[in-house]
């Protein structure tokens, strides 16, 4: 699958909208307010994220991860 | 009833199995993966459970995961919002109205997202965070039904109390950051915890140690044990420097200055230009840190090693400072978690609950009967999200208490037989009984040998408690050098811990043993004084502050173990071994024959004992 392929994208789509749904049902504000103001952009990323290898991006060793 | 709980995706990833409120299997994926700190979806951790227990993922009722992720993302989010404020946002209705003023339109996006933010949700799509529920679904095959999480500090609270002992206690969690909480005091009562007091980011004791421990040249959720290790050398010159970043309130909460942290969006480093401002340039990670000239490699020239006794004071004096701080923290959130309780019986848990220094003064000076689940960290919320749901989900009878920390593989046999076969070593001793095995090795360690000993069960958590460990003789002055040099390949001036036979504890250390056998000491995570008359006696173990992170054994807490300190008695009258984790430096500890033959064939190790047999040093060519 490449980044301009449909099906990926509605897939992703479909993933966002269901975030947006989940964070708003349960009062997750902040994410929700995000995920609807950058919906758009936000499908880029994800689709981005989907197709690339799997190797893990380490943080720094000097920073607690928070993610 | 089964329930399987799990941790992963962000570090220590684990498996825990709980059946009918027994936790028959524990295993943190680095053992099998030989990753340290692996946070990947724990598959091998979760492939042994099963097998521990005879079952198969049909058998299991329910699958639970240590937090809430969307939550957390809600956090993220949050936290980036106060480091970047954005434009003026829709409030959380999002009314038609509103939608079509603020939606982007086609091909076009509202702003920019922050950079921060923008790595975060790239990952979290790339590791298929933010549905965790459907990720572990499809990772295991099993129905959606069959998973839920709870949230991160729950998941502590869990693990701390209802593996504890004890009917009632006050608990207290402490760590980084969950969701958005880093520390919360409860009281649990029977099979209920009941939350008292939550503390939110960007206040947090986790984090603040953190932000030292990163200061110090030392990796982040890796080197902390150090920065309590190089306190020992410093005086805490700058406790009231580093007392004013911190606020205790009387509620028993806290607030950190937040001037000299990155808390809310870190990316390089936790600290601030005005921290640096305030305690002098960061220590380079991987310089040398000495106190005393004997300390010092060789190699190392007079005038060089003036400079590195320096400046490695001032250092050791920044760690004595923030470690004194960071234990008058948990001693003002313990005394409100007890008063809020009216018990003192105590249960910790959370990353900062292995700040064995702390622990040693809640025993000695706060008189609390202390128990400190002995993977405190996240992989100890496996365990932790297990007995949540065990307890407040399914409504289960109180779960049976933690007495053993041996939840890990199992030594097979064959297991030994074949990796021995494969790997060279040809010159074998068999022991005929335990007995037969302590005084042979016993004799080896009296004469200056540096064992690895692996026996039974694998620990559950970061000590090594005479599962799979490195023993050595306490009373040889140059074993601490010897062991840090030659074995471990690990910075000289790491102290060593003392394993001691129950009832010699006080003879050696200043501290009333517990006679609870989930006490701290059976778990390696309360550091005591050594008596000063035994200073001398055992002075591989006792370190530069005179004091040591003591393990009391038994022979019920292990068996084997007991009689190998026993044998060493009756050889050198003191009944006293060095014991650390068997691993080298940056490894994992070792988890099975294939890697304890591994990693004894490359270290300084004399001999290796696998259960019964003793592997020497030479390889067959």
């Amino acid at each position: 699958m490449d980044k301009n392929s449909p099906e990926l994208t509605a897939t992703t789509q479909a993933e966002v909208l269901r975030l947006l749904e989940r964070c708003k049902k349960e009062g997750f504000d902040h994410a929700a307010r995000f995920l609807f103001r950058h919906n758009q952009e936000i499908v880029e990323i994800g689709i981005a994220a989907k197709l690339e290898p799997k190797a893990r991006d380490l943080p720094s060793p000097f920073v607690y991860s928070m993610q | 009833m089964r329930i399987l709980g799990l941790s992963f995706g962000f570090h220590d990833a684990a498996a825990a199995l709980l059946v009918d409120g027994h936790v028959v299997a524990a295993g943190q994926e680095e053992r099998f993966s030989r990753i340290k700190h692996d946070a990947t979806f724990p598959r091998m951790s979760i492939d042994f459970c099963l097998r521990q227990a005879g079952i198969d993922l049909n058998d299991v009722d329910h699958i639970v995961y240590y937090e809430n992720a969307l939550k957390k993302f809600d956090r993220i989010v949050w936290a980036t919002s106060i480091r970047q404020p954005p434009k003026p946002q829709a409030p959380s209705t999002f009314s038609s109205k509103l939608r079509s003023l603020i939606a982007p339109k086609r091909g076009e996006h509202a702003e920019n997202i922050p950079r921060y933010l923008h790595s975060v949700t790239h990952s979290w799509f790339k590791w298929d965070k933010f549905d965790i529920v459907s990720k572990i679904s499809a990772e295991l095959g099993v129905p959606r039904e069959k998973v839920s999480y709870v949230d991160h500090h729950d998941s502590h609270l869990a693990a701390a109390f209802y593996t504890s002992s004890f009917d009632r206690a006050a608990i207290v969690t402490m760590d980084g950051v969950g969701e958005y909480e880093t520390a919360v005091i409860a009281v649990g009562d029977g099979t209920s915890i009941e939350r008292k007091l939550s503390i939110n980011l960007p206040h947090s004791i986790g984090l603040l140690y953190s932000a030292f421990t990163a200061f110090l040249g030392f990796e982040v959720n890796e080197g902390e044990y150090k920065v309590m290790g190089m306190a020992a050398f410093g005086q805490p010159k700058y406790q009231d420097e580093v007392r004013k970043l911190i606020t205790l309130r009387d509620d028993g909460g806290f607030e950190i200055d937040q001037s000299c942290f990155e808390f809310l969006t870190p990316t390089t480093l936790p600290y601030t230009e005005e921290f640096v401002r305030r305690f002098g340039a960061a220590r380079v990670p991987e310089s040398e840190f000495a106190t005393q000239r004997s300390d010092l490699p060789d190699d190392v020239g007079e005038a060089e090693a003036d400079e590195i006794l320096s400046s490695s004071r001032h250092y050791a004096d920044l760690a004595a400072s923030v470690q004194l701080c960071t234990e008058e923290l948990v001693l003002h959130l313990v005394a409100k978690a007890a008063s809020l309780a009216g018990t003192r019986n105590v249960c910790l848990a959370g990353g900062v609950a292995l700040n064995s220094l702390a622990n040693g003064r809640l025993i000695r000076e706060g008189g609390y009967n202390l128990f400190v689940h002995p993977s405190a960290g996240d992989a100890g919320n496996a365990i932790g999200a297990a007995a949540s749901y065990h307890h407040r989900i399914a409504g289960q009878a109180r779960m049976k208490s933690f007495d053993s920390p041996y939840l890990g593989s199992p030594l097979d046999e064959t297991d030994i037989r074949q990796a021995i076969e494969k790997s060279g070593f040809d010159e074998l001793i068999e022991c005929d009984g335990d007995h037969v095995l302590a005084e042979r090795v016993a004799g080896y360690l009296a004469d200056g040998a540096v064992i690895g000993w692996v026996q039974g069960r694998a620990e559950w958590g970061p000590r090594a408690l005479g599962a799979r460990s490195i023993l050595a003789d306490a009373t040889n002055p140059n074993m601490k050098r010897i062991v840090n040099e030659r074995v471990k390949f690990r910075e000289l001036f790491r102290p060593f811990a003392p394993a001691v036979a129950i009832e010699a504890a006080r003879d050696y250390f200043e501290f009333e043993p517990d006679m609870r056998t989930d006490a701290p000491e059976y778990f390696m995570l309360a550091v005591h004084p050594v008596r000063v008359d035994k200073m001398s006696v055992i002075p591989s173990v006792t370190h530069a502050d005179g004091t040591a992170r003591v393990q009391l054994v038994s022979a019920l807490s292990n068996a084997p173990f007991y009689g190998l300190l026993k044998a060493f008695e009756r050889r050198k009258g003191v009944p006293v071994l060095m014991n650390t984790s068997f691993n080298l430096r940056g490894e994992p500890m070792v988890d099975s024959p294939r890697d304890a033959l591994r990693t004894f064939s490359i270290s300084g190790i004399d001999y290796l004992v696998l259960g019964r047999t003793i592997v020497t040093s030479r390889v067959s060519l």
